[in-house]
């Protein structure tokens, strides 16, 4: 389980802080790798950019997305994951603040996987956290990562 | 000729030739009969005279053996011979005294015969011959046969002449007769042939008249119309027909003991008998005039009437149209074009103006004057074109209209006209052609409409709805925003109080960790309130879609959701079976998770919770409610339930954000319907709604 990546795409410190409270509160050991908006997110899954030197055999076994996001939004990203050979089946969690309906549809269009929304009551986050990293990480078989041509 | 006379002419010709032909043959037959005496005679005449020739011969043989033998005496045969001779004589004549030629020659004969008788005497006296006496004789005797000869042949040749003549007289009398009684058939025949051609033509005329009057008396009676004929000097009816027995009521014998002013109203008479007195065309056509049916029923009629003779006196033959669905089809067309051109004129809110093919204003109504200032007098035969402001006659626009309501039977604009006064008004405008039966262009009707405030009041809906829909928008974002960026600190907050108590546990004093507490609880209610908040705002935006809802079932699913969520809490669930409305399910359930989650909120208290479901006739229409045993409330506070915000009850004694009954309203009042509480303190409360425009 410590292999599996996760990656966490999200703007907000506090919520990154508590994020990674969270996982910790769970114990999810996994490295989290942290994009600061949506463009750091597609260098990471692309090795584009700053990421350029990375190896793109590691994937992340779950992608945590939180949608409004600097430069480039959630859903754009999604939509370039979604777009992408090497990408397009990896599991995506919209992890946002909002619940609103046009929100729902439309992640849901663009072919996530979930649409979690945050609590505001930080145990119910870690609640929710607790059973996202269950079903995501040790539940859920991944699709096998593509290689590289 | 007439007939008569050629009759007596044919006849009297005939009977004349016939008259003529018996005289002719009478004549004729009295002639014969004298001819026939006359050969008789002659016949008589040459009998004696042969008679004579052979006494005198027989006197020559008598005296013969006298002659030769002179011995003896004169034999006395001989002289009864010359005796018988010389009677013979006489005879001759008698017979001959109409004929001076045989009498001369009979005195030759008679002197001769007595010369020979003389010599025969002598003879007697004398003894024996003597060659002298017998010369004598000799002589005597041939000269009396010549003579004789003579008298014979004249005699003959009379009878000859005779029988010719009569014969020649008979060839005539033939060839006359046969002429005239030729003459007098033909004549028979041509009048015998004209009778018979009389009498074919009396029959045919005959025929012909029978004919004709039993064509006029079936055109007469089986006439549609109702036909009879007046004596013009008393005015009494003559005959009627069939038609007019039926359709008027009277029987036969009634018409024909009726005058024609009895068909009339009595008012009409005078009138009639006016008209009756003025002079008349021998066809006339009068009317309308009015009739009276036996039953006293009026109708109208026209008239054609015919001057005739009938059966001798001076009559008129009428025949009578019944015009009255006519003349009442004419009334009501007149009337309505009266009513019509009525309205048209009195319309005062569209100016109704009739144009001529050129554009020329023909009829001008009130509204006209009202909309465009002009009093009829002053626009009768201008251009049309005046109504239209400067820069659209530059264009042409008013012919174009005109043009386009020609070929394409309408034309419509919303434009703008000016008024008499300069004014502009925003006009709308309806231009139809007027076309006659043949399909010729006779004008136009344009009706114009004053609708300034109706574009401005539009205008300003325009401009409203899409203030609206700006500030719909704007709410929209706001929400969107409200809903991503209020929340987030929130979670901070609370996250990093938690944080606190948690990690900083052995440093925090009790004041201190019951601070934090206290931040996180007010957070808590900050993330309810912000959720409640966009909740009411979603429903005054959202969308109401309309379906068949099981009201009942709906508040069973979301009694049991609460249930589920508060296991521990037993409350007597009272849902009435088989509730139905028309509705958007969604924001139904959202209004019945309020009511039934504020009933189970107020009944928290009560060890017997009860909370019922259900409805009931209110003002002819049905009610639902959701009742419940709790907390209750002050009647007076109950208007204040439904304002966003209003609580009744302290946050720490019952929790709550204040909007759950805001947005039942909210809900409630998109559907149509209405929504209100009654309740008393400590004893429970009840809310109604009812759901408006029901089955629609």
């Amino acid at each position: 389980m410590d292999d599996k990546v996760i990656l966490l795409v999200e703007d907000n410190a506090d919520d990154e802080v508590l994020t990674l409270r969270a996982l910790k509160k769970n114990n999810i050991r996994n490295e989290v790798v942290i994009a600061r908006d949506g463009s750091e997110a597609l260098d990471y899954l692309f090795g584009t950019g700053a990421q350029a030197q990375r190896d793109l055999t590691v994937m992340p076994q779950i992608i945590l997305l939180d949608l409004k996001l600097p430069k480039v939004d959630g859903f754009e990203v999604l939509h370039r994951v979604r777009s992408n050979e090497a990408t397009k089946l990896l599991p995506v969690v919209i992890l946002t603040t909002s619940n609103e309906d046009q929100d729902r549809i439309r992640g849901y269009g663009l072919g996530a996987n979930s649409f979690v929304r945050k609590p505001v009551e930080f145990d119910k986050f870690i609640e929710a956290v607790r059973q996202l990293g269950l079903y995501w990480l040790i539940l859920n078989e991944a699709p096998p990562v593509p290689r590289r041509p | 000729m007439t007939f008569r006379n050629k009759l007596i002419t044919g006849f009297g010709a005939a009977l004349c030739i016939l008259l003529l032909i018996g005289a002719l043959s009478y004549q004729r037959f009295l002639q014969e009969d004298s001819d026939q005496k006359w050969v008789a005679h002659t016949q008589q005449v040459l009998e004696q005279l042969d008679a004579a020739l052979a006494a005198s011969t027989q006197l020559n043989d008598d005296e013969r053996p006298f002659l030769t033998s002179p011995e003896g005496t004169y034999p006395e045969s001989a002289q009864r011979g010359a005796s018988a001779l010389q009677s013979h004589i006489a005879q001759i004549k008698a017979l001959t005294a109409d004929n001076p030629k045989q009498q001369a020659a009979q005195a030759r004969l008679a002197e001769l015969v007595n010369a020979r008788i003389s010599l025969a005497e002598t003879l007697g006296t004398q003894s024996g011959p003597t060659v002298t006496l017998e010369e004598s004789r000799r002589q005597l005797m041939t000269q009396i046969r010549s003579v004789f000869l003579e008298m014979r042949s004249e005699e003959e040749r009379l009878l000859r002449e005779r029988l010719q003549r009569a014969t020649g007289k008979a060839r005539q009398m033939q060839a006359i007769l046969a002429f005239g009684y030729a003459l007098s058939l033909l004549l028979l025949a041509v009048t015998v042939y004209s009778i018979l051609r009389e009498i074919e033509k009396r029959q045919h005329t005959e025929e012909r008249l029978l004919r004709a009057q039993e064509q006029y008396r079936l055109l007469f009676d089986s006439n549609p119309i109702p036909v009879w004929v007046f004596d013009t000097e008393t005015l009494s009816i003559l005959d009627v027909n069939a038609t007019a027995v039926d359709r008027y009521g009277y029987s036969r014998e009634e018409f024909l003991q009726s005058k024609i002013t009895d068909i009339r109203p009595q008012e009409d008479v005078p009138a009639l008998l006016a008209d009756l007195r003025s002079p008349h065309d021998p066809i006339q056509d009068s009317g309308p005039w009015r009739h009276r049916k036996k039953t006293g029923e009026l109708i109208d009629v026209q008239i054609t009437s015919y001057l005739l003779t009938f059966r001798g006196k001076k009559a008129r033959l009428v025949v009578a149209t019944d015009i009255t669905e006519q003349k009442r089809a004419t009334d009501a067309l007149k009337q309505s074009e009266e009513m019509f051109r009525l309205i048209v004129s009195n319309v005062k809110d569209y100016a109704i103006i009739v144009l001529d093919p050129e554009g020329h204003v023909i009829s001008w109504n009130r509204g006209a004057q009202r909309i465009k200032g002009y009093a009829a007098e002053e626009i009768v035969g201008k251009h049309f074109s005046v109504f239209y402001p400067p820069e659209d006659t530059a264009l042409g626009k008013p012919i174009m209209e005109l043009k386009s309501a020609r070929e394409e039977g309408r034309f419509e604009d919303d434009s703008w006209r000016i008024r008499k006064d300069g004014s502009r008004f925003w006009a709308n405008v309806v231009v139809t052609p007027l076309r006659d039966n043949a399909g010729l262009l006779r004008g136009f009707v344009k009706i114009t409409r004053d609708v300034t405030e109706k574009r401005k009041a539009e205008q300003e809906i325009i401009q409203r709805s899409l203030e609206l829909e700006a500030a719909n928008k704007e709410l929209e974002t706001f929400s969107y925003s409200v809903s991503h960026d209020l929340r987030a600190p929130l979670r901070g907050i609370d996250g990093f109080s938690q944080a606190l108590q948690e990690d900083y546990q052995q440093q925090l004093d009790s004041t201190a960790k019951d601070y934090l507490q206290r931040i996180c609880t007010a957070t808590r209610r900050m993330g309810e309130l912000i959720d409640d908040l966009l909740n009411l705002a979603r429903v005054t935006r959202a969308e109401i879609y309309r379906e068949r809802i099981d009201l009942s079932k709906l508040a069973g699913e979301v009694a049991q959701e609460i249930q589920s969520q508060e296991p521990a809490r037993s409350v007597a669930l009272n849902i009435a079976e088989g509730l139905e409305a028309e509705g958007d399910s969604r924001l139904l359930r959202l209004a019945l998770q309020n009511l039934i989650g504020n009933a189970w909120k107020f009944t928290s208290k009560r060890e017997k919770a009860q909370i019922e479901f259900g409805a009931q006739g209110v003002n002819g229409g049905e009610a639902y409610f959701v009742r419940d045993n709790g907390a209750g409330f002050e009647q007076s506070y109950a208007s204040r339930l439904f304002g966003a915000f209003q609580r009744l009850h302290a946050a720490s004694e019952f929790p709550g954000t204040g909007i759950g009954l805001a947005t039942v309203q909210r809900i409630i009042r998109r559907h149509g319907g209405t929504v209100w509480a009654e309740g008393t303190v400590n004893q429970g409360a009840t809310v109604y709604f009812t759901l408006g425009r029901p089955n629609t």
